[in-house]
């Protein structure tokens, strides 16, 4: 039981790093002057595309060390954390229709499945064939080509949103 | 034998289709929807222009009318007779060139759409009209109008009932003839128009009339023109009336606390706060996992419960003595979840004006002109803004400048409000004054302070002149506020000054 909560725990403070300057962005759009406000929605919108990205490349560079974590409930409750911790920002983005319920879903899913996947062949494979050092550059270099992916289909993110 | 019923069957099937298009084909042409907008369909983008939409139907009913493509989707429900014409007049703020459409539906089933497009002229243009212009021929206009002024030419069946849409005008020129050919509605826009300093020129007109036109005229009558009075002089385009823009009417409004912004700023400072604590006392793994979701159910039971917030400002102008007051004024629409709010607006209050873009609004009217609802559809965070403008009674409280200072006197049956008075460059504090009660002289004065009362009101005295602000309140406007949310000011201008 320890273990999990250590594991969720470490989790809480890798989603603080990301959540936190979204949380201050937040309240700097809540002290614009009527004008600017005005236009919360669409940006509230990209706030809402770089989350998503954000968590990708979160999930991606924590997955060595979430790895250290031996137990799969230890791993879950580390990517649940991770995953939960922004919700109050997507509760701010549907109701200020920026981004619909079902569209937020569909990303959680997606990268709830993502996390999984990687987790899954992480463990199938490259732990037991590849050699420890060759294994960490792999590891890395799937991450940048994740964060790259992520960075790239920025533009794409709406569209497949609002599927 | 057995294919003879199918036969039979499928003729019937056949006729009975046949029937029901030629039913609808007849239904469809059983009315006709014609659109007159006014002034020829020229606008200016923002600026409240009408639509008059006639129907004519061989068989009465109930449709409903929807001017659609403009800033607000309006809309309204028109019972109308067999062979007897309607005729509604719409109000419409439009941008561009696109052009406005009008669906008719009945039983919510589309029977006509027509389209109507418009001409945008430029925001800053002088746009003056003339009616019938056979019998104005003889107008100064050309010695009087800047060279790039567009010459607008109407009938007096033509012109609008409702006021807003005079807001295109610089000027109207207009004959005693076409005066007595208009309709009641008609002659009451009219009189909004020059009730609000609009710049009438009337030519052929007896001198009792043309008094009396002046008498309930505002800014004193001095922007009506009658050459029975006097001889127009060259007085475009100084004589434009400058309205209050959304800015000025945006700092008058009450800066108490924002609930959406108070809200934020408890709640998410307070949920990292709670998430760090949660870390540290947290005995098992799920207990942490559910601070999360339950903060964020807290967070959206109390944004869903929370009551946006209609905050309205408006302000009046007026020269001293002048029997109405022209008033612009705004509403603010602060909303706190996804919600439709409904508000009821008097027609006194003319067709708001929807500030801002994407913001989509629906405009519900009674088109007897007896009310209209305005439709906002707010989420959290949304910010609606919308621009009335109207006529309101002028003040009892006069102010003029006499050779040895200035003299404020209520002539009135109430007593007045305590009032700010800014002349020869400082503020000066009025007290109430009883009924017929004078207040003069002011000894000392004192620097205008930082209020944004104050600052309207040294902007306004940088022309030297007198100006007497004090509260004053639109009701129709005010009803539509939250407790405290309501601010309202009134302009006076010294008589001697204008």
């Amino acid at each position: 039981m320890h273990e999990r909560l250590a594991a969720a725990r470490t989790g809480l403070a890798m989603a603080l790093v990301y959540t936190l300057p979204l949380l201050l962005w937040l309240l700097g759009q809540a002290f614009q002057s009527s004008v600017d406000r005005f236009d919360l929605g669409p940006s509230l919108g990209g706030m809402m595309i770089t989350a998503p990205l954000l968590q990708s490349c979160s999930l991606a560079l924590c997955l060595p060390w979430l790895m250290r974590f031996p137990a799969p409930g230890e791993r879950c409750c580390a990517v649940a954390m991770l995953l939960l911790v922004p919700a109050p920002l997507y509760a701010v983005a549907c109701l200020a229709g920026a981004a619909s319920p079902h569209s937020l879903a569909i990303a959680l899913l997606v990268l709830a499945a993502l996390a999984l996947v990687l987790l899954g062949v992480y463990a199938a494979c490259l732990r037991r064939t590849v050699p420890g050092q060759a294994r960490s550059l792999l590891l890395l270099c799937t991450q940048l080509i994740m964060v790259g992916l992520c960075w790239q289909g920025r533009d794409i993110w709406p569209q497949v949103l609002s599927l | 034998m057995s294919g003879q019923p199918a036969c039979r069957l499928a003729r019937w099937l056949l006729s009975a289709a046949l029937a029901t298009l030629c039913c609808r084909a007849a239904a469809a042409d059983n009315y006709t929807l014609s659109l007159q907008p006014a002034w020829g369909g020229h606008i200016k983008p923002g600026v409240p222009s009408e639509l008059t939409v006639s129907l004519l139907a061989t068989s009465g009913g109930r449709a409903r009318l929807t001017v659609l493509g403009s800033r607000a989707e309006v809309s309204g429900d028109a019972v109308f007779e067999a062979g007897i014409p309607l005729q509604t007049h719409i109000p419409l703020v439009h941008d561009t060139v696109q052009p406005v459409a009008v669906v008719m539906a009945i039983d919510g089933q589309t029977v006509r759409r027509e389209t109507q497009a418009l001409q945008v002229l430029a925001a800053a243009s002088t746009v003056v009209a003339v009616v019938n212009p056979d019998a104005a021929s003889d107008w100064p206009a050309q010695a009087i109008l800047p060279e790039d002024a567009t010459v607008l030419y109407a009938a007096s069946d033509e012109l609008p009932a409702t006021g807003q849409a005079y807001d295109l005008l610089s000027a109207l020129f207009m004959t005693e003839s076409a005066l007595r050919t208009m309709t009641g509605t008609q002659r009451q826009a009219l009189e909004d128009y020059a009730a609000r300093c609009g710049l009438l020129y009337l030519d052929r007109i007896t001198t009792s009339e043309a008094q009396a036109l002046r008498a309930a005229a505002g800014c004193g009558g001095r922007n009506l023109i009658a050459p029975s009075l006097e001889r127009a002089g060259a007085i475009l385009p100084e004589a434009v009336i400058q309205r209050t823009t959304e800015a000025t009417l945006s700092q008058l409004l009450t800066r108490g606390h924002d609930p959406v912004l108070r809200s934020l700023c408890v709640f998410l400072p307070g949920y990292v706060i709670v998430l760090v604590l949660g870390a540290r006392s947290a005995r098992t793994a799920s207990a942490l996992l559910a601070l999360p979701p339950a903060a964020t159910a807290l967070a959206i039971v109390a944004w869903l419960l929370a009551s946006p917030r209609v905050q309205v400002a408006s302000l009046a102008e007026m020269v001293s003595g002048d029997p109405a007051a022209r008033f612009a004024g705004l509403l603010q629409v602060t909303g706190t979840a996804p919600r439709e709010i409904v508000l009821e607006m008097p027609v006194q209050l003319g067709s708001p004006s929807a500030q801002g873009s994407g913001q989509k609004t629906q405009i519900e009217i009674d088109l007897a002109q007896q009310r209209q609802a305005l439709h906002v559809d707010t989420t959290l965070m949304s910010r609606h803004t919308f621009l009335v403008a109207g006529i309101a009674q002028g003040s009892a409280l006069t102010l003029e400048r006499t050779a040895t200072g200035v003299n404020i006197t209520n002539r009135g049956d109430f007593p007045s409000a305590s009032a700010l008075l800014a002349w020869r460059g400082q503020c000066y504090d009025v007290p109430g004054l009883a009924p017929s009660e004078q207040w003069s002289n002011p000894l000392e004065g004192r620097s205008c302070g930082r209020t944004p009362a104050d600052e309207l009101l040294r902007r306004k005295a940088t022309d030297g002149g007198s100006w007497l602000l004090l509260p004053y309140d639109i009701p129709d406007l005010q009803l539509l506020a939250g407790e405290n949310d309501g601010v309202g000011w009134l302009l006076i201008k010294g008589a001697a000054d204008a």
